[in-house]
Formats: C-alpha cells, sequence, structure tokens
C-alpha cells in the first residue's frame, strides 16, 4: 500500500482539484438547456496534462511516488469529473434536450480523447528533448 | 462559504476513496501477474470504472434526494460536486483509453470508452430512481 505521503499529497491535491472546479463552476455557470461549458472545458485540459505528465513519468519512473500521487490522482483526478457528465446528459436527455445532450457527450468523447492524445506526445516529445540535452 | 468547505472536504474524501481502490486494483494485479510467472495479465482501467460507476450512483442519488427528501442545496452541491466529482474522474478514463490505443489494443479502448458511458448512465438512473 502507498506511503502516507502519497496519501497526504492525494489528499491535498484532491481539495484543491474540487475546488478549482467548483469555482470554475460559479464563476462560469451552466445556462438552462445548455451545454455545461466549464465542465467541458475542465475535462479537456485535464485530460492534455495527465496524459502529459504521464508520458513524461514514463521516462522518468524515478519521480517521487507522492509527488506523482499528488499531481495525477489526487489533483487532476478531482479536477476532472466523469459523474457530473453523465449526470448532466441525463437531465438534458430528461428534458428532451436531445441534440444538446448528444453534442455535450460527443464534444468531451472526441476533444478529450484528442486532448489527451496530444498530451501523451507532448509528454513523449517533452521527454525526448530532455534526454539530448 | 459553507458549501465551498464542504466541496473541499468531500471531494478529498472522494479522491482517497479513489487512490485506494486504485491502489486495491494495483497491488492485486501485481500478485496475481507474479503468480502467474511475470507476464500476467494485461493491464485494463477497472479501479476507474468501478469509481466511475459508484460516482454516478452517488450524483444521482444526491438529485433524487434532494427532490424526494428534501436534503439541503448544500449537502446536494457536496455530494454531487464534492464526493461524486472527487470520486469520478474523467482524466484517467481519456488517458487510459489512450494508452490502450498506444499499445495497439482497440478493441479494449473501444470497451473502455463503451462500457464507462454504458454503466455510468445505468447507475446515475437508478441512483435517481432509488431515492426519488
Amino acid at each position: 500500500m502507498p506511503t502516507g505521503r502519497a496519501w497526504l499529497a492525494v489528499a491535498v491535491g484532491g481539495l484543491v482539484g474540487s475546488e478549482l472546479r467548483y469555482g470554475l463552476g460559479l464563476a462560469f455557470p451552466d445556462g438552462p438547456g445548455s451545454v455545461p461549458w466549464a465542465t467541458l472545458g475542465i475535462n479537456i485540459s485535464g485530460s492534455f496534462v495527465l496524459a502529459a505528465l504521464t508520458t513524461v513519468w514514463m521516462a522518468r519512473p524515478h519521480t517521487a511516488f507522492w509527488l506523482r500521487a499528488g499531481l495525477g490522482p489526487g489533483l487532476l483526478g478531482s479536477f476532472t469529473t466523469f459523474s457530473a457528465v453523465i449526470f448532466a446528459a441525463d437531465q438534458l436527455a430528461r428534458a428532451g434536450a436531445h441534440p444538446v445532450w448528444l453534442t455535450y457527450l460527443g464534444l468531451s468523447l472526441v476533444l478529450g480523447l484528442a486532448a489527451a492524445g496530444l498530451g501523451w506526445r507532448a509528454g513523449r516529445l517533452i521527454s525526448r528533448n530532455r534526454a539530448r540535452v | 462559504m459553507i458549501t465551498a468547505a464542504l466541496v473541499g472536504i468531500f471531494g478529498m474524501a472522494g479522491a482517497l476513496l479513489r487512490f485506494g481502490i486504485d491502489s486495491w486494483f494495483a497491488h492485486h494485479s501485481s500478485i496475481r501477474s507474479v503468480r502467474a510467472g511475470g507476464s500476467g495479465r494485461l493491464h485494463w482501467p477497472w479501479a476507474t470504472l468501478v469509481v466511475n460507476v459508484v460516482g454516478c450512483f452517488i450524483i444521482g442519488m444526491a438529485h433524487g434526494l434532494t427532490a424526494g427528501l428534501g436534503l439541503g442545496a448544500e449537502w446536494q452541491v457536496a455530494l454531487a460536486t464534492g464526493l461524486a466529482g472527487g470520486l469520478t474522474t474523467f482524466s484517467s478514463w481519456t488517458t487510459a483509453t489512450i494508452r490502450l490505443l498506444s499499445e495497439e489494443r482497440f478493441g479494449s479502448a473501444a470497451l473502455n470508452v463503451a462500457v464507462n458511458l454504458g454503466l455510468g448512465f445505468a447507475a446515475a438512473a437508478a441512483g435517481i430512481a432509488l431515492a426519488a
């Protein structure tokens, strides 16, 4: 099982990530019956950063575990959310806003995966350039 | 202000629970691969599926409890934005899918997308129905 330091890092990351997501939701509230843009932006940016960090850490396996745990599962895991996407899509579907929930789900999937794919490559490029120096 | 504090505490609890489930799966799959002689089973993001499905159930239930039992708005936000939001993760789901694609495991990647979505919607609907 992980060390106490890793659990602490996840707790701190989880707190910061959740508050950031909550704050962004307050700053950019969802319009009634519209695509939840704040959540979409959070999930796209979080996917990019986590994928980039993942490939950077694959190239540098000696990065401290507590640091990886705090930033990955802690900060980015809590910042991004899956349940809010599903729940919002469910509610939009129940309200009969079918084009809206289909757009939301489609954008989340396509842009989220594209962001993770780009992040994955970006992390590899960064690691390669670092290794060369 | 109270709501923001509740979101932080519940979000932290969700993150710790997710990390615990992640570590449990990582530990058990490593034991299994040692027993299997090192080659082991191929990784598949089970832990992320579990937390995402449970979180969808929680967010559905938080909505149902508010509508049905008059749960206070700050507690609904604590459960939905804090606990369910902290427990579930979108970035690990997309990153794990990209990792499977990079290993040319296209079927596993497609399954990861489909099963999270399918079970997520089912769990949210179950949570709403159960609490209403």
